[in-house]
This record gives structure tokens, sequence and C-alpha cells, in this order.
């Protein structure tokens, strides 16, 4: 009897305990990672009673998680995953939405701007033709400004979540270095039992982690893990875990890097991260961010350079030679931007960037590094190749590069490994503004215009003005004239004297003229371009035929140079002239929106990966409430049965008192 | 056995497909507000960089059309004022061939003169006309300066430079929206065109000259001819040509005067009617421009002359013929800017129409790249809503099942 009473009492037990797993895991439904436990029967070693067994009930063996290694493991791959795209995809549609919007993109200021161009040259003369002219300027710079303003912005909402992201990234490898401890404790300590709950959440923060970068997993003998990143760099070795950290100056510009802490000693590791949000946010920074800056820059300066150029050549309302339109793109302060020393560089070498050919600009941001030992400087790519290999030319020295721009090595000496960060167009954007302020300074007339005398006799005309420098003495030695005044003379159809307008004296005598097609009277006098203009006349002269030189004073209804200004937005000005400025701007825009297309749909493919192997891991570990109510019941009975056991022993017993 | 189905499982597929259809819904909402099917680049990156490129071309088309009508305006207003100038040059033609009449007396031309004189100052007038904004039409690019002042002794200057104001009326196209004062009223060729003969005003014959004309362009010799009358030692009328530049033509014995004979020198033809006196001479040179004022005045000065004697007739006929040849020059001037001016306005008409057609066809192509399909939008609406609808009712349906329920 008491036999009876002893293997119910073992059924009692085990069903109390499998109802306390159930109870465990209906509570735990909603326990992020948690995987459900199931309670492990296991026969009591029967009694041998002669030459049969006799049963003696039965015991809990363990209480296990039901888990797949293998499911867990790719979980956290696709979670990784992911998080890539999820996190480069939401920095892309703002951009993509930026760039796009009417309100905000470029496109329309530009037509605008290049609309009122026009309007002034229908009327040059017109006060208010002019104004909406310079209105349109101002929109057309504030437009510039504050795209790359917005642009800005993501870049640094971009470094406060990097920041977020690496402390959680080491506050997850810290308890993960934790839980590693813990388990081994308990399983030096325990007879091989696993620490079911604590393993769970273990692999919960280890799924935590890989949401935020991509990690290589290790398991270890002793049931902890170590975690590695990026190509195999520690972030959690046993019960050690390492710090990740942001740092905003390495770059030496608004750009954090990634750096890994151990001990004293720290490694940047911005270029090795992929995977999880970290590696996304890294990715978009380099594929979208930059590039949009850089499009936007290069934009504005080639916008800046080309008009202010054309501005130049022109006379304004005053009679008095074009200025700058838009800020000039080379100030010092805009030089010393474009370039970048990383703070761990240790010479003192400064460098500034001037750029020289805004039709040569790339798109790229340069790394230039210093080697001492060779005593070279470095200009890589942004794809790392090389581009340049110079040697340092000291302070004071220059370096041309091919792409547009020189490095001007202003003071100090460089120590090997330095390395500088050079932007030629980033701020761009940023630096564009407006110098005319004043509608009589735009200058849409060209300073110099010509007459033929009434007693000409021949059918000879001037096809055009051509101004290519309003720098040159024949400028600038008298304001509102040309030094020296020339004059043309024809002395047969054929050829012609360049004559001194005042002096009379002849400056180039005996210059071949064809008649029938364009010559540059000057150029073929070789006057120009020492000159800075030239006048192409056309058709058949007489001989004693003239042609005179003038300064284009009270021309206030010239339009010549509007017409040039105009023209520009026409002009493939762009890209080593591949493209106008409204077309790199609709390829930046096609560009932008066709990597957010990509990323849209790669995070929706990642999406339904991840919700596949969320699944599979639910459908093992998941808590199914119903299966536990069953359980419950089935438990339950179990736990009555035993019960209703002890009750029979228990009458057995009466049984057999009552019958003594 | 089947697939085990964890109960977050069933609520997160509830609420994810719910989420997904609400997204969905709103996203087309979006597009039926906008009437775009692009939102965002990224719903369609080439097509958003074609429909920037579609919408700079319709700009770049309104561009031009205003551009066409800004010239066009100032054209109407030059075809305006010339017509005005050929009206008053005709009526001074007419008012000089009355006066040629030999039967008027000093007296009528006295009263003719008055008229051309102050037909002369209209011409300034219209010369200085002034567009609505108080830019001068013909001062070329010194728009701001009147460009045709008379001074004390009643000349006409002109203030303006050569510059002609250009429009782009398309990508390729530029239409001079104007023409220099220089061009219409300066620069016009004297005589018939190629060359002017004139006659010495103190000449005491009766001969006239008349037009010259290029016969032999081979032998053409630019230069100035002066015609000398002289009697040779028969008491014939004989005559040295002589060029300015290349000197005499004849050498002696020198050619004799024939009236009913036309001179020819150095491909040069012209006759001369009537009987020159010894001493008489007369001058055949290449045209030069002359300005249309000092045509006019040409006409009063030789109005004013006396007619009383024969030879006074001569000369005053031979300046008069001068001033009408010239003024004929001027009228076909001004009549060859007039239809300049016609074949530009043509051409601002025409181009008009391209861009015209040019926008639409643009604004078409726009419309294929950027607008919603609503029928489309509107199906895929109720088709979401829909989707949306069953989604809830089964997440409801589904989360009623419980076994607990039961127990």
């Amino acid at each position: 009897m008491a036999e009876l009473a002893g293997i119910a009492l073992s059924g009692l037990k085990a069903s109390q305990t499998a109802l306390s797993t159930t109870s465990h895991n209906i509570v735990n439904v909603d326990t992020d990672g948690y995987s459900r436990q199931k309670t492990g029967m296991e026969v009591r070693t029967p009694r041998q009673l002669g030459g049969s067994f006799v049963g003696q009930g039965v015991d809990v063996e363990s209480i296990y998680r039901v888990s797949n290694q293998y499911v867990v493991d790719q979980l956290r791959r696709d979670v990784s995953s992911f998080n890539t795209f999820d996190a480069y995809f939401e920095y892309a549609v703002r951009v993509d939405q930026l760039l796009g919007d009417d309100s905000t993109a470029i496109t329309p200021s530009l037509q605008n701007f290049f609309d009122a161009v026009q309007d002034v040259a229908n009327d040059p003369a017109s006060i208010p033709n002019r104004q909406v002219l310079l209105s349109n300027g101002e929109a057309l710079v504030n437009r510039f400004n504050t795209v790359y303003e917005q642009v800005f912005q993501t870049n640094e909402t971009l470094n406060i979540e990097l920041e977020a992201v690496t402390s959680k990234i080491t506050q997850l490898a810290d308890s993960i270095a934790t839980y590693n401890e813990s388990i081994q404790a308990v399983f030096t300590n325990n007879t091989g039992e696993l620490p079911n709950d604590l393993l769970d959440q273990r692999d919960e923060a280890v799924r935590q982690l890989s949401e935020l970068v991509g990690i290589q997993v290790l398991p270890q003998d002793n049931l902890s893990v170590s975690i590695f990143v990026g190509s195999g760099q520690p972030l959690v070795i046993g019960n050690e875990s390492f710090a990740m950290e942001t740092n905003a100056t390495l770059s030496g510009v608004s750009r954090d890097e990634v750096i890994l802490r151990s001990g004293a000693s720290t490694q940047n590791i911005s270029g090795l991260i992929s995977g999880g949000r970290l590696g996304g946010l890294l990715n978009v920074r380099q594929e979208l961010i930059d590039p949009v800056f850089n499009e936007l820059g290069r934009i504005a300066l080639v916008v800046s350079d080309t008009f202010n150029d054309q501005h130049q050549l022109g006379m304004d309302l005053d009679n008095q030679l074009g200025g700058l339109f838009f800020s000039d793109i080379n100030t010092p302060l805009s030089e010393a931007s474009r370039i970048a020393a990383s703070s761990s560089n240790v010479g003192t070498a400064s460098i500034s960037v001037t750029v020289d050919d805004t039709s040569l600009l790339s798109v790229d941001d340069y790394r230039l590094r210093y080697d001492g030992g060779t005593g070279n400087y470095t200009l890589y790519n942004s794809d790392n190749t090389v581009n340049a290999v110079f040697a340092d030319p000291g302070a004071g020295g220059t370096f041309v590069t091919a792409d547009g721009f020189t490095l001007n090595f202003n003071a100090g000496v460089p120590v090997d490994g330095d390395e500088f960060r050079v932007m030629p167009t980033r701020y761009g954007a940023f630096g564009m503004s407006m110098e005319v302020n004043n509608v009589r300074q735009i200058a849409a007339a060209l300073p110099v215009v010509t007459n033929e005398p009434l007693t000409n006799t021949g059918r000879g005309f001037v096809d055009e003005v051509v101004i290519s420098d309003t720098t040159t003495a024949d400028f600038t030695t008298t304001p509102f004239a040309l030094t020296p005044p020339y004059r043309v003379e024809f002395t047969s159809p054929t050829s012609y004297d360049v004559i001194n307008n005042t002096t009379n004296a002849v400056v180039v005598p005996g210059v071949a003229f064809i008649p029938g097609q364009p010559n540059g009277l000057l150029q073929q006098a070789g006057l120009f371009p020492a000159s800075g203009y030239d006048v192409v006349y056309s058709g058949s002269p007489a001989t004693n035929d003239v042609v005179e030189f003038n300064y284009n004073n009270g021309g206030v209804a010239d339009n010549r140079n509007a017409l040039l200004l105009g023209n520009l937005s026409l002009q493939r000005t762009v890209a080593n002239g591949t493209v106008t400025y409204q077309g790199a701007y609709a390829q930046l825009v096609s560009g932008v929106g066709t990597r957010t297309n990509d990323a849209g749909v790669s995070q929706e493919a990642a999406e339904t990966i991840l919700s596949q192997s969320q699944s599979q891991w639910e459908s093992i570990s998941g808590v199914n409430l119903d299966e536990e109510a069953a359980n419950l019941i089935r438990f339950q009975q179990s736990y009555q049965a035993s019960a209703r056991v002890i009750q029979v022993s228990s009458e057995l017993f009466d049984t057999i008192i009552n019958s003594l | 056995m089947p697939i085990r189905i964890s109960t977050t499982q069933t609520f997160d597929q509830g609420t994810n497909s719910i989420l997904e259809n609400q997204s969905k819904v709103n996203e087309t909402k979006l597009q039926l507000s906008k009437g775009t099917r692009i939102l965002k680049p990224s719903d369609d990156p080439i097509g958003s960089a074609v429909a920037l490129d579609l919408q700079k071309q319709i700009d770049n088309s309104l561009q031009y059309i205003s551009n066409g009508q800004v010239a066009e305006t100032k054209l109407s207003v030059e075809e305006t004022t010339l017509a005005n100038v050929t009206d008053i040059l005709q009526r001074i033609r007419d008012l000089s061939l009355q006066a040629a009449n030999a039967t008027l007396n000093e007296k009528d031309r006295l009263a003719i003169n008055v008229e051309i004189e102050r037909r002369l100052d209209e011409l300034v007038g219209l010369a200085n006309t002034q567009l609505s904004n108080g830019e001068y039409l013909y001062s070329g690019f010194k728009s701001n300066v009147k460009p045709f002042t008379v001074d004390g002794t009643g000349t006409v200057n002109y203030n303006g430079d050569q510059g002609v104001h250009v429009v782009n009326v398309n990508t390729s196209v530029q239409v001079e929206s104007g023409n220099s004062g220089d061009e219409v009223f300066l620069d016009i060729k004297t005589g018939n065109g190629s060359f002017v003969t004139s006659a010495d005003p103190a000449n005491m014959g009766t001969g006239v000259i008349g037009n010259a004309v290029l016969e032999d362009p081979t032998a053409y010799l630019g230069d100035v001819y002066t015609v000398d009358f002289s009697l040779n030692g028969a008491g014939s009328l004989q005559y040295q040509i002589t060029g300015a530049n290349s000197g005499p033509v004849y050498t002696a014995p020198l050619p004799l005067f024939d009236e009913d004979a036309k001179i020819s020198v150095n491909g040069i033809a012209f006759s001369i009617s009537g009987f020159p006196d010894d001493g008489d001479s007369f001058t055949v040179e290449p045209s030069f421009s002359q300005d249309i004022f000092t045509t006019v005045q040409q006409v009063i000065n030789a109005l004013e002359l006396p007619t009383d004697t024969s030879s006074q007739q001569a000369t005053f006929l031979n300046a008069l013929n001068l001033g009408i040849q010239n003024l004929d020059q001027s009228l076909d001037h001004i009549d060859e800017i007039r239809a300049s001016v016609g074949s530009r306005l043509n051409v601002i008409d025409s181009e008009h129409s391209i861009n015209e057609s040019l926008k639409v066809e643009a604004e078409s192509a726009l419309s294929i790249v950027k607008d919603l399909d609503y029928a489309e939008a509107i199906t895929a609406l109720n088709k979401r809503t829909l989707a949306l609808q069953a989604a809830q009712q089964s997440f409801v349906q589904v989360q009623n099942l419980s076994l607990f329920e039961f127990i």
C-alpha cells in the first residue's frame, strides 16, 4: 500500500511540475524571446520482484526549452539584414522626398531664375524685370541653402542615431557578457541542468544586438558565446565585453566615425561594419547622403562659377564692368572648408582647396594621406583607388589635380600617416550666396559696341562682339573707355589696318581679310586675346570702309550679355560638359529615387524573409495558449488520477484495517 | 502533424495584415488627393527624371512664347511708326512733284515748303518714338537717350548707336526685336542706290543730268567723277571727265557734247539733257549714305531756289531731281525695313505656334508619365479597402477562438 501511495505521490509531484511548467508558459506568452518549456518525465527504476519488475512511479527528468539553434541563428541573420535595409530605406525616403517635392526641389527655382534672365533680355532697361531677376536669384540661393540645410539635418540625425545605436550595442554587449557569466556559473555548479530562462534571455539579447549590427556568434564549450563584428573585431569574449563608440572629430567633418574601444586602444571600424541598423546607417550615408551633398554642391558651384564668369564679361546699367553675381566660389573660408584634417593627425600641415574648373569636378570625396617614408602624398578616390601620388610640395607649394581643384599647402609640416578628407563640393550649396544687391549692377549689356560710319560703301557687317576678359588693360586703364580705342580701316577689300582712333597712328598695318566669312578683326591682327575683346566681321567691305570700336556707354537697352547668360541654362556645363544644370539635378533625383526604390524593394524582401523565419521560430518555440489549455486539463486530470490512486490506496488500507 | 502556430503569431499576423492594408489604402488615397502617381522620385525614378525634363520643356516654351510677345509688341509699334513715316515721305514727294510744276510761282512754292518743313518736324517726332515704358524705339542700345535732336542750324543729329536688340523666340531662333535709328533713318543710299548725279549750282546753262547706271562692271572704277564743259577751238561744246583719284579720263581732243548720246566712262553711263554752258560742271559719284532728314532738307533747299532764268530753272530742276531721287530711296528703304519687320512678325507667329504645340505635346507626355489613372486608382482603393475589412474581420473572428472560453 505504501508502495501504491509512493507511486501516486510521484505522479502528483510530476503533474504538479508539469502544471507549473504549463503555467510558466501561459504567463510568458507575451515575453519577447521566451521559448516554451516542456517537462520531461521518466519512469522510475522499477523494483525487481521475483522474476518481474514492479513499477515505482514517475520522475521529472528535466524541464527543457523547445528551441532549434539553427532556426535561432537564421532568425538572427534575417533580423540583421532586415534592419540594414530598414534603416537605409528610412533615411533614403527622407532625402528622396526632399529632392522630389516641388516646394523643396532645385529645378523650379532654377527655371524661374533663368526665365527672369530671359525677361531681362527682353527689356534690359526695365527696373522691375531686373528686380525679379534679383529676387529669383535670391530664391535660388535660398533653395540651395535650404536643401543643403535639410540634408545636413538628416546627416545630423544620422550622427545622433549612430551615437545612440553604438551606445545600445555597448550596453547589450555588456549584458551578454553578464549572462555569459551567470550561465557559466550555473552550468559549472549544476549537474548539467540547463538554465532555460537565462539562455532565453541571452538569446534575446543577442537577437536585439543583431538588430543593431551584423554579428558573428561563436558558442563556447562552457555554454558562453563570443560575439564578433565587422571583419572579426571582438565585441564579447566570455564575460568580457568591449565598448563601441562614435567619434565626431576623427574625420574632421560632421560625419561621425564608429570606433571600437578595448582598454586604451581604439580602432576605427566604420569601413568594416556591415549589417544591422548600424550597417544600414553607414551605407546610406556613404551611398546616398554624401553623394547628395556633393551633387548639390557641384551644381551650386557650377551655376555660381559659370554665371559669374559670363556676368563679369558684361556691363551694368551704370556703364560699369560686370562684377560677381553670386559670391566668389573661392573665398579663403570656402577654400579652407573643403579639406578636413583628421583629429588623429600629428603633423601641422595646413592645406586649402581652390576650385579651378567647375566643369571637371566629380562628386567624390577624396582621402589625402601622407607617407613619411617616401615623402609623398597620396590622393585616394572615394572607392579607395589611387587618384594621384605626388611629393610633398612643402609650405607654399601647390598641387593641381586632374579633377578641377588645386591643393594649396599653406603652412606646416606633415607627419607620416596624417590623413585629410578632401571635399571639393560638399559645402557648395551651403556657401552659395548673392553678391549683386542692386538691380543696376546686373550686367545685361556687353561693354563694347561698334560703329560703321555712313560713309562706308561696302557690304561688310559686324557678326558679333566677343568679350573674353574684362580685366585686360584695354578695359581697366581708363574707366568707361577702351584703351587704346581701335578703328579698323579697309585698305582694300581683302586687307585692313588697325588704327588708334585717337592718335590715328597705325597699330597693325596690312592685316589680311577674307571676304564672305567671319573674321576676328583683332585676332587676325594679333591683338586678341590680349585685348580681352574681339569684333567678328563678315561680308564684303569696300576700300576705305571703317569700323570703330567703342566702350558701350549708355547702352541700357543692350541685352547681348543677358542672352549669353540665358544660354547658360542650355549649355552642358556640368561633369566634363556632359550635362546641363537641370540635367545634373534630374540625374541626382533619379539616382536617389532608384537607390530609394531599390532599398524599398530590398526592405520588403528582407521583411518577408524575416517574417518567415520568425514564423518558423514561433512555430517551434512560441507558446500556443490552446495547447497550454489542453495541457492544463491533461495535467489536471493526471493529478486528479494520482490523487485518486492515493484514495484507492487509503481505501485498500481501510479495508484491511476494518477486516481485522 | 499540423504546423504549430503560436498565439503571438496569430496576433502578429492579424495586426500585420491590418497595418499593411491600411498603409496601402493610405497611399492610394494620397495618390488620389494629389492626382499623381509619382508621390516621390523613388515611386518611379526614371519617370520622375523624365517629368523634370518635360516640365522644363513646358516652362521653356512658355518663356519663348512670352519673349515673342515682348518682341511682337515692339515690332508692332515700329511697324505703326514706319507706316506713318511712309505716309509722310509720300506726301513730301507729292508736294515736291507739285512744286516742280513750272506754272507755280515762288509764293506757291513757299506755301508748299512750309508744309514740308512741318512734315519734317513730324518725321523727327516719329523717329523719337517712345515705348510705353519710356524707352526710345530708335536709339539702338542707348534707349534712354533721345535719338534725334535738331541743333541750331537745323541739322538733325543722331545720338543713339547701331545696337540691335535681339530676343530668343526658340532654342536656336533669335529675332531682332527692333532696328536702330541709324539703320532706319540714317543709312539710306543716295541717288538711284548706285550712283548720285548732281549739277553745280553755279551752272549757267540748261543742262540737266539724268541717272547714272553701271553699264560694265568689269570696266568699273569707283571714283567721284566731275564732268566739266568747255568750248574747243572751233567753239564746239566739249567735256572732260576727271576722277577725284584717278585723274582726267580723256586726253585731247576731248569728246564733243551730244545731247542725245549717253556718256560712258569707266563702266558708268549717264546722260545730260539740255544745253550746258561753257564752265558748267556736273558730278557723278557712287552712292553714299544720307539720312532721311537731310534728304527732306535737300528738297526744302531746292524749293527755295529762284527759277527766274532758264539756267536757274535748270539748277532748280537738278537740285529737285536729286532730292526726289533721294526721297524715293528713302521710301524704298523704309519699305524694305517694313518688309523685314513683317517677316520677323511672321517668324514670331510661327515660333509661337511651334512652341504652343511643343508645350501641348510635352504636357500630354507629362500627363502620361505623371498623372494618375483615376479609374485604376479608385478600383485599387476599393480593392484595398475590402482587403482591409477582411483582415479586420478575420482578426476579430480568430481572436474569439480560444480553448479557455470553454473551460
